[in-house]
């Protein structure tokens, strides 16, 4: 039983159980702040609040520079291997 | 003479194997786009075989770990080979026929270990590699994926909650061409070098390459041009299964299973710790239903779905087996060979030749 849990790779997944729900978090939490951010901005740009307006576009444009970061990290994953 | 045959045979079932593995994993990469109206039928299938041939290309890396650890070397033959091809091939069929979305890596392996069992005995079989790279991922992959999917779920209907639904839905479609675009290219990277690598095990093992593992590139083109056709061909039945049988969902959920999804598969690839997309997909998508509500998923096709993963390897494997037992009946030379592939492509003929018969099967059009 022993020799058989030792052949288990237990760094690699312990690993894996932080750095996949890392990645997969921030890919949602960029992605919707993107959908956030921009929507927002444009309510905020319809009722005439250009501060608002320009804060809320701000957020979408961090978050999808982040996002971005994400994606291109991932295909340098992908060509890398 | 005999050995060339063997060696064509070979050759011509691993890009048959390439083919089926593109159709059968199709649904990984954009059931989830289609379910969600993120793209057309055509035009995701049409992204998704691009975007496999352009990744086939990428990295040799997996092609050269195909098999390794898992049986041993100095058992593996050409004829091993296409035993262990029959059996994936079978299943693979077999899974699509019932609509299961399942491993082609486990089935390729079972395929492998049942075909070298019957050559050579228990002892060319490597229990710690079955442990290592089938069981383990098999667990950890679904759980993983299906946990993540969740938070990431919940996270987005947190962030997203008080927007209009009309600009949330068209968003997370957008998303939805980023994320599956990714996963595309990850599959490509990953399956069609499992055929790449058959293949020139194949040609070592026959005398024609030196024992270095160089990929030829004709074997590169090949196995690349299967993927992507069997890609463009679609397996429509498990895309149904994936995109709208397990759970109905919105584009939110589809964006939340297809990111976790890939984040799952490219973090678990950066550690050299390679998982099933199949696995990794189908659990995101149950962990994006359930977070929602547990009752959104349909469990009796999940649970058809996880009994179809653990049937993978045994059931793969004793096909490969019966292949390999079969062509080893008419002695060494290509005759068995011969006779196990056309009674393999007989019977497949006769199962579509009865479902072409009963009508039209299930295509883009009847999907759209």
């Amino acid at each position: 039983m022993l020799a058989v849990l030792a052949v288990i790779e237990w760094d690699k997944i312990g690993q894996l159980l932080w750095a996949a729900p890392l990645a997969a978090l921030t890919v949602s939490v960029t992605f919707s702040l993107i959908i956030m951010g921009t929507s927002r901005a444009d309510e905020a740009r319809r009722a005439g609040a250009a501060t608002p307006a320009l804060l809320y576009s701000l957020v979408a444009l961090l978050a999808g520079l982040a996002f971005v970061a994400v994606v291109v990290y991932g295909v340098a994953v992908i060509v890398n291997k | 003479m005999g050995s060339d045959i063997v060696l064509y045979i070979v050759v011509a079932t691993a890009l048959a194997f390439d083919f089926t593995n593109g159709f059968h994993d199709t649904a990984n990469a954009i059931a989830t786009s289609i379910s969600t109206r993120a793209m057309s039928p055509r035009a995701a299938v049409l992204m998704s075989a691009v975007l496999n041939f352009v990744g086939a290309f990428v990295s040799l890396a997996v092609a050269a770990t195909v098999a390794k650890g898992i049986v041993s070397a100095d058992a593996i033959t050409p004829t091993i080979v296409f035993g262990g091809l029959i059996g994936a091939i079978a299943w693979n069929l077999l899974t699509w026929w019932f609509g299961l979305p399942s491993s082609s890596s486990h089935a390729l392996i079972g395929g492998i270990v049942g075909s070298a069992f019957v050559a050579e005995g228990p002892g060319a079989i490597l229990g710690d590699g079955i442990l290592e790279k089938v069981v383990i991922p098999g667990l950890l992959a679904p759980t993983l994926a299906f946990a993540v999917a969740g938070l990431s779920i919940l996270i987005a209907y947190r962030v997203v909650g008080r927007q209009k639904p009309g600009v949330v839905t068209r968003g997370y479609r957008l998303g939805q061409l980023v994320t599956g675009s990714l996963f595309s290219l990850a599959h490509g990277t990953n399956d069609a070098q499992k055929t790449m690598g058959i293949i020139t095990l194949a040609l070592v093992a026959h005398g024609d390459l030196s024992g270095d593992f160089h990929v030829p590139t004709w074997v590169v083109v090949s196995s690349a041009t299967a993927i992507a056709l069997g890609t463009y061909f679609g397996g429509w039945r498990i895309i149904r299964t994936m995109g709208s049988r397990i759970i109905k969902m919105d584009p939110a959920q589809g964006f939340s299973a297809q990111g976790a999804g890939a984040a799952v598969v490219l973090s678990a690839s950066h550690l050299g710790f390679p998982l099933s997309t199949t696995h990794v997909i189908s659990g995101g998508i149950m962990g994006a239903g359930a977070a929602k509500r547990l009752s959104a998923v349909r469990w009796g096709v999940a649970g058809n779905i996880v009994i179809a993963w653990v049937l993978t390897l045994p059931c793969s494997a004793v096909i490969g087996g019966a292949a390999y037992g079969l062509s080893s009946l008419f002695g060494n030379d290509a005759l068995g060979v011969v006779i196990v592939l056309l009674m393999v492509i007989g019977l497949i003929a006769a199962a579509f030749g009865s479902r072409v018969r009963r009508g039209p099967a299930i295509t883009a059009a009847a999907e759209a």
